[in-house]
């Protein structure tokens, strides 16, 4: 009796996953979508997979010839699509860009030194010195521009994680699942859309925290120190992930010697960290107060600016069911490996919504697509070996679907995507870069500011950003509400030197332009973009 | 750009951002340990930490200065260091001072327990 509702389920799940990867398909090309709720069938579909997990016995795997070819393809394709947005323009996707290009420039124009102690504090907040170090490293030897690392370094990057992710998963769970994970990645709309974020710190801390996991499992203690410290001076958040990753690990395993890794981390980061001890530890501080204030009253802040774990389960409906087959194939067989506590852990931060969550969800759609990855090798790949017949057409159907299903609003995305800003109001900063006083300010919107930061070499005054801003929240609101000019000017009147107000007109950029428009103020420019110039006079 | 410019920005990249992870890739894991991919992905990711690692290090401890000649001179120690490691430990002598090293710290070991 146990043994035919084992054989009833595996037979269903096969036919279940069909239906479901087609209804997926047919969402994502937007033929057809059921009232239903796609999420809760792909957790249902897991389970009539439990037969065929609990029955499994992993055979020795065939060594898979051409794999650097497929491999090499799969990069190819991850950079492509990430340098598709840049073929109509020559704007950084992101808000960010202009930030990065502000902090690289001024790591550059301070060369030969280290500019710590000059940095203003939401620099020495936001940026760790990893990054803006080796963009020095870079400018000094390769001559880059900090343009150039945006538009070349970055999406090489995004493209090159097809490789660490293709070699973490093949050191645990072989090449074949080591080659899925590589493509799943490829076409994860979730990395996708860190890239059109401009998370650079972020990418890089992927590829250091999988390379971590990776020394970890090899036992190179010197080189898992050598990753963990990189964490450490590119992203903290990642840096957090790891080390409460090392703690069950140690626990688990009683494997000492990663204490030594740990100190050896701890002096290779040293210098980079007394230097910002107060920062660091205000921060550390501010992670776990955040995680308490959210258990406690059931809020959701800090979460960092990226769509939510409901999007995410949205956008990566057709290999969730397969990476909790994969993640139920390691509980089944009790293996508690760091990639497991990686997954685990970083679960526990997204769902109980303890601290950064929203950003976090990047770095678990890395181990989600690697429990996809070995979650359809075991459950389909395998299966395919043991049948020559329909089952087998079946199994590689399903995971052309899947990956069809994945990559389908990528690749819309990466077709569609635009940068905040269009080439015509970047150009208007650049002009102003140019034809205005060396000491004079630019009020922009919250919106438009990291972009004036980036392009316009000029001081620049904004809501709540940088360390020019004199006036508080409240002071803002009244700015934007009124029109009333002796109001304006008294906001004004407190920056010494003459103020340019630059305002994109994107529809999420608000500044209440009408305030400008009388004798005080000189349009300077009204194209794409609107440019207003204000002489503070002594009243 | 001129070539000259294309050239410089193409082995200045693979000079900082690829050969001293490569040099290293080594002392971790020696030639038959990984393929191919393996150690150049692995080149990517070491030189990518190590690089700025070192700068930030020299140029914390001794004040030096990042300049083309010194960021070029640390690099290529970066590169040295793994290159004297691994002819150490091939060369005869550096097999038996390894050995002897081994076999001193199991010893301390067996005692200890």
């Amino acid at each position: 009796m146990k043994a035919k509702i084992a054989r009833v389920a595996e037979l269903s799940f096969f036919q279940l996953s069909l239906l479901f990867l087609l209804l997926v398909l047919l969402k994502e090309f937007h033929i057809f979508s059921l009232d239903i709720s796609y999420q809760l069938l792909a957790y249902l579909l897991p389970l009539f997979a439990l037969p065929i997990l609990l029955r499994f016995k992993p055979a020795e795997e065939r060594k898979l010839a051409s794999v650097w070819v497929i491999l090499l393809a799969v990069f190819l394709f991850g950079l492509c699509i990430r340098l598709l947005p840049y073929i109509h323009t020559q704007v950084p996707l992101g808000y960010d860009a202009g930030i990065y290009k502000y902090i690289f420039e001024v790591y550059a124009n301070n060369l030969p030194q280290i500019p710590e102690s000059t940095l203003p504090l939401w620099v020495r907040e936001m940026s760790p010195q990893g990054l803006p170090v080796l963009a020095n490293a870079l400018h000094t030897v390769a001559g880059t521009n900090a343009t150039q690392l945006l538009h070349y370094l970055f999406p090489l990057l995004g493209a090159f994680l097809v490789f660490p992710v293709f070699i973490l998963a093949r050191s645990f769970f072989g090449e074949r699942t080591g080659l899925i994970a590589s493509v799943l990645y490829a076409v994860s709309y979730t990395q996708f859309t860190t890239f059109t974020f401009l998370y650079f710190k972020q990418v890089l801390g992927l590829i250091f925290l999988l390379f971590a996991i990776y020394a970890l499992e090899k036992k190179r203690y010197v080189l898992l120190a050598l990753m963990f410290a990189a964490l450490g001076i590119f992203h903290r958040p990642e840096f957090l992930l790891m080390a409460l990753i090392l703690i069950p690990y140690l626990i688990i395993k009683r494997d000492w010697r990663v204490l030594y890794s740990a100190v050896g981390t701890a002096a290779l980061i040293a210098p980079f960290w007394l230097l910002r001890l107060d920062i660091n530890l205000g921060m550390l501080q501010g992670v776990f107060a955040t995680a308490v204030t959210n258990i406690q009253t059931g809020t959701a802040t800090g979460g960092g600016a990226f769509p939510g774990f409901d999007i995410y389960q949205d956008v990566s409906l057709a290999y969730l069911p397969f990476a909790l087959i994969g993640a139920i194939y390691l509980i089944i067989k009790r293996s508690w490996n760091s990639l497991f506590l990686y997954f685990v852990i970083n679960l526990a931060i997204v769902i109980f919504q303890l601290f950064f969550f929203n950003r976090y969800i990047i770095s678990l759609d890395v181990a989600m697509v690697i429990l996809a990855a070995l979650g359809i090798n075991v459950i389909l790949l395998h299966r395919q070996r043991n049948t020559k017949t329909v089952g087998a057409a079946v199994s590689i159907v399903v995971i052309i679907m899947i990956i069809v299903a994945s990559g389908v609003p990528t690749l819309i995305q990466a077709n569609s995507v635009k940068p905040l800003i269009n080439d015509e109001q970047l150009h208007t900063i650049e002009w102003l870069a140019q034809n205005t006083e060396p000491d004079a300010y630019i009020l922009a919107s919250t919106y438009d500011a990291p972009w004036v930061l980036g392009w316009s070499n000029r001081r620049v005054i904004a809501p709540g950003l940088f360390h020019w801003n004199r006036h508080n929240k409240q002071e803002w609101f009244d700015f934007f509400e009124t029109d009333d000019l002796r109001e304006v000017k008294q906001f004004l009147n407190r920056y010494r030197g003459t103020i340019y107000i630059y305002y994109s007109r994107n529809e999420d950029s608000y500044l209440g332009l009408e305030k400008f428009d009388n004798e005080c103020f000189n349009k300077i420019k009204d194209e794409q973009a609107v440019v207003y110039k204000y002489v503070p006079s002594g009243d | 750009m001129d070539v000259l410019e294309v050239l410089r920005l193409f082995f200045g990249g693979i000079f900082i951002l690829f050969v001293p992870g490569f040099a290293w890739s080594y002392v971790f894991f020696a030639r038959k340990n990984i393929d191919w991919i393996e150690r150049v992905a692995l080149s990517f990711g070491l030189s990518i930490a190590l690089v700025p690692l070192t700068v930030f290090w020299f140029n914390w401890l001794f004040q030096l200065k990042i300049t083309l000649l010194n960021t070029c001179l640390v690099v290529c120690g970066l590169i040295a260091i793994p290159v004297l490691y691994i002819l150490i430990t091939r060369s005869a002598w550096g097999k038996y001072v390894t050995s002897r090293v081994k076999s001193a710290l199991r010893l301390g070991r067996d005692r200890q327990s």
